[in-house]
């Protein structure tokens, strides 16, 4: 009992996991729609004559993409939804319950990460051969490092006093806007691509899938450090009244 | 005795001033009721206790150690069944573990006969569950937390009279135990009828009552309702 307050994340995480499981079909759509996605791109790439590359080569796009979807729309925009819902204003107003919360939060999609890359590996390793553990780790841990890296704008836009309904907007142009400035900078040697690649989390993300964490060591400790200073920022000016509200 | 003391509470919006000068205790094992007008200030109030608000003069001085507060919305996953829910207000509201047998042994010592209506309740999916049925079970939940003092945004806002009458009970019971209670509302037979003392909000400030004939003659009315309407009219500032 006296290490009660230490679980309380990790059974507030349990919580919400399995809120997200009690959601089916968003859950179904969520895990589907990058395979079939990624699917449709090698049919028509076949249909060109293009010839199949590596796994990781065909799908590194796809796993930042996926890595970004689940920090902004899963993580952020709970957050974002649980406050514009009256969920905080109702339970969450003192400095620990703010850290149970967010730290709560993050554990659940941490879990939520590894289901999404979990699924996505399972439904596309098959058509390049057969899966392997040691490459599945390999993937699942370049992923998360992903999965951190976007956790970093994402929490930091919860602090934005927007509506549920323009949040949505907002990080639906912003993953828009990542995964086609990263695709149309790939071939480019423009100096001004150069530099939207390196402001580009997306581009990095990619580099992560398809370099390696022990090879871009740097990044990774770059990545870890601006983790923790954003989630330290969040938790200092979470909001906790809806937009709506005249508090 | 542990209390909660506000001394010349001073809040204002921009240049809109909601508090100036405004005082206030409450004591362990009292009810105290806290009316006002629609925007008069009570939620920034409780905000302000509960540090959500800061303030801009004044002291709030607090020995109270375990602080609970119910504020007016009220919102649950609606996928989650009430248990859940119950689970996921504890974890916020509870440094230790807190069952349904505790909250149950609780409630039903302080308004008997409660339980078979808390067990409905209790495995109801939340969005199933009117404003009342949640209100309630959420007042009663958070009575049963070992908390010295609970703040209550108008508990009963919604509530049909069974219902209302067990948080009265639930209320009385727990203040027995010296648990503080401070509970808003808008129905002011309430207040008079179950607190200990109730403050009218009134020119900004905090006027103190213990019965409903010094309510009434303090704004020179001949009922309750009338008095409110007279304090509520009176000029700020």
């Amino acid at each position: 009992m006296k290490y009660y307050p230490l679980y309380k994340p990790f059974l507030l995480a349990g919580l919400f996991i399995k809120e997200q499981l009690k959601e089916p079909v968003a859950l179904f759509w969520i895990v589907i729609s990058p395979a079939v996605t990624f699917y449709l791109i090698s049919y028509a790439r076949a249909g060109g004559g293009e010839v199949p590359k590596s796994y990781l080569d065909s799908t590194s796009w796809f796993y930042a993409f996926v890595s970004s979807s689940v920090a902004l729309f899963g993580l952020a925009f709970y957050i974002v939804g649980r406050r514009e819902s009256g969920f905080l204003r109702s339970f969450v107003y003192t400095w620990r319950t703010k850290a149970v919360f967010l730290v709560g939060q993050f554990f659940a999609y941490s879990v939520m990460s590894i289901v999404y890359c979990s699924a996505f590996y399972v439904f596309t390793r098959n058509y390049f051969g057969v899966m392997e553990v040691a490459e599945f780790l390999t993937v699942l841990a370049r992923f998360y490092i992903c999965f951190l890296l976007f956790s970093i704008p994402s929490l930091l836009l919860t602090l934005i006093p927007i509506g549920f309904q323009n949040a949505n907007t907002l990080f639906s142009i912003l993953s828009f806007l990542m995964l086609a400035l990263g695709i149309v900078g790939m071939n480019s040697s423009h100096p001004l691509f150069e530099v939207i690649r390196f402001l580009n989390p997306m581009w990095w993300a990619n580099r992560i899938i398809l370099v390696g964490v022990a090879e871009c060591l740097l990044l990774v400790i770059v990545v870890m450090c601006f983790f923790i200073l954003s989630f330290l920022t969040t938790l200092r000016f979470l909001r906790i009244n809806p937009v709506w509200s005249r508090y | 005795m542990k209390r909660l003391v506000v001394k010349s509470l001073g809040i204002k919006y921009a240049r809109h001033v909601v508090f100036e000068n405004a005082s206030l205790t409450i004591e362990a094992g009292s009810i105290s009721g806290l009316l006002g007008p629609n925007g008069s200030g009570k939620t920034t109030f409780f905000d302000a206790v509960c540090r959500l608000k800061k303030i801009n003069s004044g002291e709030i001085s607090n020995s109270f150690s375990r602080l609970l507060y119910l504020s007016q919305i009220i919102a649950t996953p609606p996928v989650l069944r009430m248990f859940d829910v119950f689970k996921m207000m504890m974890l916020f509201c509870s440094d230790t573990k807190v069952t349904q047998k505790h909250a149950l042994e609780k409630i039903e010592k302080w308004s008997p006969g409660i339980a078979e209506r808390y067990c409905e309740i209790w495995k109801k999916k939340s969005s199933l569950c009117s404003y009342g049925e949640k209100r309630w079970f959420f007042t009663l939940s958070l009575l049963s937390v070992n908390a010295d003092l609970v703040i209550l945004d108008e508990p009963t806002a919604g509530v049909d009279p069974e219902f209302r009458y067990h948080i009265w009970k639930c209320l009385e019971g727990a203040a027995a135990e010296g648990v503080a209670v401070l509970v808003s509302s808008h129905n002011v037979d309430e207040i008079v009828a179950h607190c200990d003392d109730f403050y009218m909000l009134s020119q900004q400030r905090f006027n103190r009552f213990t019965d409903a004939q010094g309510f009434m003659n303090a704004y020179g009315a001949s009922s309750l309702d009338e008095a409110f309407i007279h304090a509520a009219s009176l000029p700020k500032g």
